[in-house]
């Protein structure tokens, strides 16, 4: 727990919080649910989960997501039809969404007003940031499970010391591990918490924990392939973006800069919504006169978030004699961890989806600095109240608009991954070293990609379409 | 403090959830369309440039090689022709079309589609074109014929036309 509540209070604010964040979490399911899989990433998902489940424990390219794909295996062998196995996918990304969103309110247990208005505000955070947007896209669940079992983690560590802890810990850290490489997140978190004095953590599953970081690292250097590029996917630099062949071209002979820049951008992504992909979007189009109202929308609401959550932090309280942090300072602490930590792991690429796991401490740590704010300001002078005030409900508001926003991306996206399906199946049908498992599935999927009732737009106005973001 | 605070969210609930809650009961209200229903496979190739309005008439069994008439100036010059829709959807440059009916059944070794390729030439449509002759089967690729009309109109120009066609 971050504070020691009284119950009564504390459920009846936390049931507030929850019912407010209940239509945008239900919308976001809801989507999860109706859209369609798109074409790229869904049938060639599901035809390797043809493959027996224990063949994916053996590393068979540069992606190593074992647990992952056992998942799918299981979910489409015991499937009794395509639609089952189609419908049960798709909740593997919204049960984690659905804990997400409730264990973030349930952890931090509002017991005032306040508390709950800072909630409501944490949860558009989590909701509205590039890191958890981009980790919506069906059927990839790997980040989004991961985030899920990362709060878990921290729950665990924060709470008074039980003997189950450990196994539970360590069995998160295997499970995230196992879904995506960004699970390994999880034990620096987990160091760190340990190290800053959180409850419920011991010596023994920090050292399991660290444990299993050092054997997976060597396990994959061991079965590395020397004959993989250098860089997987395009890197962006800048303003524009390099392909896998032009960024070696370029940095293959000391890639230790770029990898620092991908590194940069990640963290830098979550913290101030640029660069995305290591593009400077914004500032490119603030540069050439181009801006546009979700521009400043975006920037606005993460310079002041992340600001409000450095004054936070700094000023939390300093460690006891016996080294023990404040549950504050340590989650300012392990926050800065993770978003190192995510950063570190993205230094092939930068991608939004690649900040996910920093975004969940992101969005706790927002909770805390809204709420240290509001309260400041309730003793202070009246002009100092009235502005933080106005500050506050515009962090609010711009956050809101993000929130609807990773609505609305996704319906876009899903509109995209639906005309993908109407005209490109004749490509994949012809083309070459198609197996037949992938040309069944596709032609089993195309009616769930086709179907007109899975997409409908939201009749926004156009000045706010142009307020939420980049579609 | 808390009530200024909460404000957006309670806005934004209000409003998710009577829009969402509407669009569960209502889905095919106007209100979730973005044009109305357009009345024919022709107007749905060159009116609109939504790919999904086009397929809308093939998911409902409209046959992607029936010959469709269209009557629209731009195309015909005044009167009215009959073509294939892969052959308006060159003619319109609508490629995400031609690739939808390439996908969901037209086949460009049919006579009415057989021009395409050409046609797709002709309006400059390079990449096009290439994708309409990596499906013709090789024993029925056709020689593109000369062209003896001015016509501005390139619809017109590449009808099929039995006699001048060359196999």
């Amino acid at each position: 727990m971050i504070d020691s509540v009284d119950p009564d209070r504390a459920r009846l604010w936390s049931v507030v919080a929850i019912a407010l964040s209940l239509p945008l979490l239900m919308t976001v399911c809801w989507m999860l649910w109706s859209v369609p899989y798109p074409l790229s990433e869904s049938v060639a998902t599901f035809e390797v989960s043809q493959r027996p489940a224990a063949s994916f424990l053996v590393p068979s390219s540069s992606y190593y997501r074992p647990l992952f794909f056992m998942t799918m295996s299981v979910l489409w062998h015991s499937a009794a039809s395509l639609n089952g196995a189609l419908a049960a996918v798709r909740l593997v990304h919204i049960v984690p969404v659905t804990m997400l969103v409730v264990l973030l309110i349930w952890h931090v247990r509002p017991r005032s007003p306040v508390d709950a208005a800072a909630a409501i505000v944490a949860v558009t955070v989590l909701v509205g940031s590039p890191g958890f947007i981009d980790n919506l896209e069906l059927p990839l669940s790997y980040t989004i499970v991961g985030m899920a079992a990362a709060l878990l983690v921290w729950m665990l560590s924060e709470r008074d010391h039980r003997a189950w802890h450990g196994p539970a810990i360590v069995a998160l850290t295997l499970m995230a591990i196992g879904f995506k490489e960004q699970g390994l997140v999880l034990v620096p978190l987990v160091m760190a918490a340990w190290w800053a004095g959180a409850p419920g953590v011991g010596r023994a599953t920090v050292a399991t924990v660290a444990g299993i970081g050092v054997a997976y690292v060597v396990f994959r250097l061991t079965l590395h392939d020397p004959s993989l590029p250098l860089f997987e996917q395009d890197i962006g630099l800048g303003f524009g973006n390099l392909s896998p062949s032009e960024a070696e071209a370029r940095f293959g002979s000391f890639p230790l800069w770029i990898y620092a820049y991908s590194a940069a951008s990640t963290i830098s992504n979550v913290l101030f919504a640029e660069p995305t992909g290591g593009v400077f979007r914004i500032v490119r189009a603030l540069s050439e006169g181009q801006p546009l109202p979700w521009h400043f929308v975006h920037l606005f609401s993460s310079l002041s978030l992340t600001s409000l959550v450095v004054w936070w932090g700094v000023g939390a309280p300093p460690p006891a004699v016996n080294r023990t942090w404040s549950p504050e300072a340590r989650l300012f602490i392990v926050t800065m961890v993770v978003l190192v930590a995510c950063g570190s792991l993205s230094f092939n690429y930068s991608r939004d989806r690649l900040g996910g796991m920093a975004v969940v401490f992101y969005a706790l740590a927002a909770y805390l600095a809204v709420r240290a704010a509001a309260n400041r300001a309730a003793h202070a002078p009246p002009a100092i109240a009235a502005v933080t005030a106005v500050v506050l409900l515009m962090i609010a508001g711009s956050w809101q608009f993000r929130a609807i926003y990773a609505i609305e991306f996704s319906r876009d996206r899903a509109v995209k991954a639906q005309r993908e399906w109407m005209t490109a199946l004749y490509g994949r049908r012809i083309e070459a070293a198609r197996p037949p498992e992938y040309l069944r599935i596709m032609r089993e999927m195309t009616e769930q990609g086709t179907d007109p009732a899975a997409n409908q737009y939201t009749p926004y106005p156009r000045w706010m379409v142009r307020m939420l973001g980049e579609f | 403090m808390a009530a200024l605070i909460a404000t957006p969210a309670v806005v934004a609930a209000v409003w998710l959830g009577g829009i969402e809650g509407y669009r569960l009961v209502q889905p095919e209200s106007p209100l979730f369309r973005r044009e109305d229903s357009l009345g024919s496979l022709a107007q749905a190739i060159t009116v609109c440039c939504r790919v999904e309005d086009a397929y809308a008439f093939i998911r409902a069994g409209r046959d992607p090689n029936e010959p469709l008439t269209i009557d629209d100036p731009e195309y015909t010059g005044g009167g009215s022709i009959t073509v294939s829709p892969l052959m308006l959807a060159v003619a319109a440059g609508n490629g995400n079309v031609v690739m939808m009916l390439l996908s969901f059944g037209a086949q460009p070794d049919l006579p009415q589609n057989r021009l395409a390729g050409c046609l797709a030439r002709a309006l400059g449509q390079t990449e096009m074109a290439t994708i309409i002759a990596t499906y013709v089967r090789e024993d029925a690729r056709t020689t593109c014929p000369e062209r003896s009309s001015n016509d501005q109109r390139p619809l017109l120009r590449w009808v099929f036309d039995e006699a001048t066609a060359a196999p």
